[in-house]
């Protein structure tokens, strides 16, 4: 063994205290390091196996927007109004689904509504929690699926009562563990068979449809997700979403509806000139008594309001495709951008992590607000062995300067102290990951549940697993070593200036 | 010529905001072989001149020359490896490393230099220098478990160790009782016949200057005695080409 190594292991012995604090802190630091980066791994493993085996599959293809779309709309401003209708889709469907390697694939847009009565105020004031609770059972993340394709997509949907959307077929599947809740919200009894009136969220007004509950589900794979996914027949989606023809129709105006909005004045819309002279209902219907046949005389011709707001059956947010070999999703990717771009259909490919949008992101942002906390945890440690290491080697001035008099160069001494600091990284990295194991054995053997979709969505699944990864052991092992090398930087310049003449003065 | 001498060397040192000269144009010479003894009370600046032969530190003005070569404008590398050819250091706080036992301690020199020798001559020899000093018993064990005596012969090995041609001793017998101090001084004196090896001592122990074959007292940063054992007490010896400066 080279003296350096050899008076290098004998010095952490000798100064037991100090290599002690020193060691402490590094092994501490690979400690979290190592469970942090288990827990993010397990998460993130959770969240991918969760989304691809439940909602995203392995690509998802979507529209183009000035944000990432995933399942979920735009992530912007604006959100779900954004999200933008695949162009092309018959063409793009059939050259997607019959790629190599693809098992399945089926077109779905999404949307959000509120299930509610037809006697609900919805002035209601929900200011009180169990009101507001209330209203969150009532909140429906809506996919609108092609029911002749989705369900070869996501085998893990099982259903417990009633049966699957069919093709053609209007209706909507609720999640068994919330029939309950929502029961609850709507003061009624609710079971397959039953309608319920959804209220469409979206902005381009106010949307009701009725939906017949046709099943409930539960999934064979439970994980992190939107808990309040409900499926609903394609056309109804479209309709609560705002995906109606007059949603994606060019309106042609004539001339003096052109002019109408080229005026400068606001009043002048509304002056008497524009409108002529009409006869109010209260003028109208003087000496006679209202009747829903008068109003509707007065509205006139409704028939090409009723043709606007039908559902655009040709209009699909996202295309989800199901591969044979998972790994091969970024090739038939790229692939398929490049087909999109030659043939000018403005789409994009992306993974499962665009297709899980912010499900995907809060893992990512956990992973940056880690490693700061790393960073911040690496410099504190710095400054301290720094600390601890200038003292050792004040208290050590006359062995440098007896060592420099017998001949030792500054290379010599700075072998010394990268090896005393190397030694000390490595022994108690090591020492640290070995925590970090028994750390991850404990956490796993404990299984701790997720008591939130939150803390689901955190662990990835229901139960909080660790996975230690060997690529992040040797990364924090070289974090650590940095870390010594860099706490020893100043040291030794501190050693490197003491000079032979010490000796003498020891 | 003499293998060490010092030409109108002088020494100022700052103290806070004063500036101190602890050795005040000194010059002198010694010839290879001898078992000199640099000798004066405290503060008389023969620390100070041990120091500056040992290359740990540097004349503000003067001359150092080794083997008649000059080195006040050696870098600091060169200094080094001329310590550690030329020169053997023996400490008045003996300065062991610690964590090396015996057998490494006298063996550390050898590991610093780039010129290698095989590892059967270099354990014979080292094994050789134990023995001479009578360590051969404690080659195992660290300083710490060793006397004073016990540690100053480890030294005195680790000092031999590299064949210097000067061996500095910067009072080697302060930290010892007198029975091994006189043990310390027979041996070198024995080392110094044997390997004709150079012993400079800074020291104020009698013993030494009595059986030192030249005698150089200082007072004051200045030479007030320079002379072999067999000239009269109090003579100055002079330097050809050196200035005489005030004690030369």
């Amino acid at each position: 063994m080279p003296v350096t190594m050899r008076m290098a292991f004998r010095n952490l012995i000798e100064h037991r205290a100090k290599s002690l604090i020193v060691g402490t802190l590094l092994a501490l630091g690979m400690l979290i390091m190592v469970l942090g980066n288990a827990f993010l791994d397990a998460s993130k493993r959770g969240i991918q196996t969760s989304f691809t085996q439940n909602y995203t599959g392995d690509i998802i293809i979507t529209g183009v927007a000035d944000g990432p779309v995933s399942l979920f709309g735009v992530q912007s401003v604006g959100g779900m109004e954004q999200t933008p209708t695949l162009p092309d889709y018959e063409k793009l469907f059939a050259h997607a689904s019959t790629l190599p390697g693809v098992t399945a694939a089926a077109g779905m847009a999404s949307g959000f509504g509120i299930a509610t009565n037809e006697s609900t105020d919805m002035s209601t004031n929900h200011e009180d929690q169990d009101s507001q609770e209330s209203m969150m059972d009532a909140v429906m993340m809506l996919f609108g699926v092609d029911a002749a394709n989705y369900w070869k997509l996501f085998k893990t949907i099982e259903i417990v009562d009633g049966h699957f959307l069919e093709p053609g077929e209007s209706g909507v599947m609720i999640a068994a563990d919330r029939l309950e809740k929502l029961a609850k919200h709507l003061k009624r009894n609710l079971k397959v068979g039953d309608e319920v009136l959804i209220q469409g969220i979206n902005g381009s007004g106010i949307r009701l449809r009725s939906a017949k509950i046709v099943g409930t589900f539960k999934r064979v794979s439970e994980g992190a997700g939107p808990e309040q996914l409900t499926y609903i027949d394609i056309d109804t989606l479209r309709v609560l979403a705002g995906m109606t023809v007059g949603a994606s129709e060019n309106i042609k105006l004539d001339s003096t509806e052109t002019s109408m909005l080229g005026t400068g004045n606001v009043d002048d819309l509304f002056n008497t000139d524009s409108f002529g002279t009409i006869d109010t209902p209260a003028k109208a219907s003087a000496g006679k008594p209202l009747t829903e046949a008068g109003i509707s005389s007065l509205l006139g011709d409704t028939s090409a309001r009723e043709r606007l707001n039908t559902a655009d059956t040709g209009a699909w947010h996202s295309v989800l495709l199901r591969l044979e070999d998972p790994a091969t999703a970024p090739v038939l990717i790229k692939g398929l951008n490049a087909w999109f771009a030659q043939e000018g259909i403005t789409a994009v490919a992306g993974d499962w992590q665009k297709a899980a949008g912010p499900y995907a992101q809060s893992v990512d942002v956990l992973r940056i607000v880690f490693t700061v906390a790393i960073i911040i945890l690496a410099i504190v440690a710095i400054i301290i062995i720094m600390n601890t290491l200038v003292v050792s080697i004040i208290e050590r001035t006359g062995e440098i300067g007896t060592m420099r008099a017998l001949g030792a160069g500054r290379i010599f001494v700075r072998e010394l102290f990268a090896a005393e600091t190397i030694t000390l990284s490595v022994v108690f990295g090591i020492v640290g990951m070995g925590l970090a194991f028994v750390g991850s054995a404990i956490i796993n053997g404990i299984g701790f549940k997720a008591s939130n979709q939150f803390l689901e969505i955190l662990f990835g699944g229901k139960i909080l697993h660790t996975i230690i990864n060997p690529m992040a052991l040797v990364g924090s092992m070289v974090v650590i070593v940095l870390v010594g090398i860099l706490a020893s930087l100043y040291p030794v310049s501190v050693a490197l200036r003491i000079q032979p003449v010490r000796a003498m003065q020891s | 010529m003499g293998i060490v001498e010092l030409q109108n060397v002088r020494k100022v040192y700052p103290l806070g905001k004063v500036q101190v000269e602890a050795v005040k144009g000194v010059s002198f010479s010694i010839e290879k072989g001898d078992f000199i003894s640099i000798a004066g009370p405290s503060g008389s600046g023969k620390t100070t001149i041990l120091n500056m032969i040992g290359l740990v530190d540097q004349p503000t003005e003067g001359e150092v020359l080794l083997d008649g070569k000059p080195t006040s404008k050696l870098k600091d590398s060169e200094l080094t490896r001329l310590r550690h050819e030329t020169l053997g250091f023996i400490f008045q706080s003996f300065n062991l490393i610690p964590v090396l036992n015996v057998w490494e301690n006298v063996e550390f020199p050898l590991l610093l230099g780039k010129t290698r020798v095989g590892k059967g001559e270099k354990n014979e020899w080292i094994d050789h220098l134990i023995e001479e000093v009578g360590l051969s018993e404690w080659r195992k064990h660290k300083s710490n478990e060793l006397s004073g005596g016990q540690r100053q012969r480890v030294a005195i090995a680790r000092a031999l160790v590299t064949r210097p041609q000067i061996v500095l001793a910067d009072e080697p017998t302060a930290n010892l009782d007198s029975a091994t101090g006189e043990q310390i001084l027979e041996l070198m004196k024995k080392i110094n016949r044997e390997l004709e090896t150079t012993f400079i001592f800074s020291t104020h122990d009698a013993r030494i200057v009595d059986i030192a074959d030249h005698i150089i007292r200082l007072r004051d940063g200045l030479v007030i005695e320079n002379r072999r054992r067999d000239e009269p007490a109090g003579t100055i010896r002079t330097m050809v080409g050196a200035s005489a400066g005030a004690g030369a």
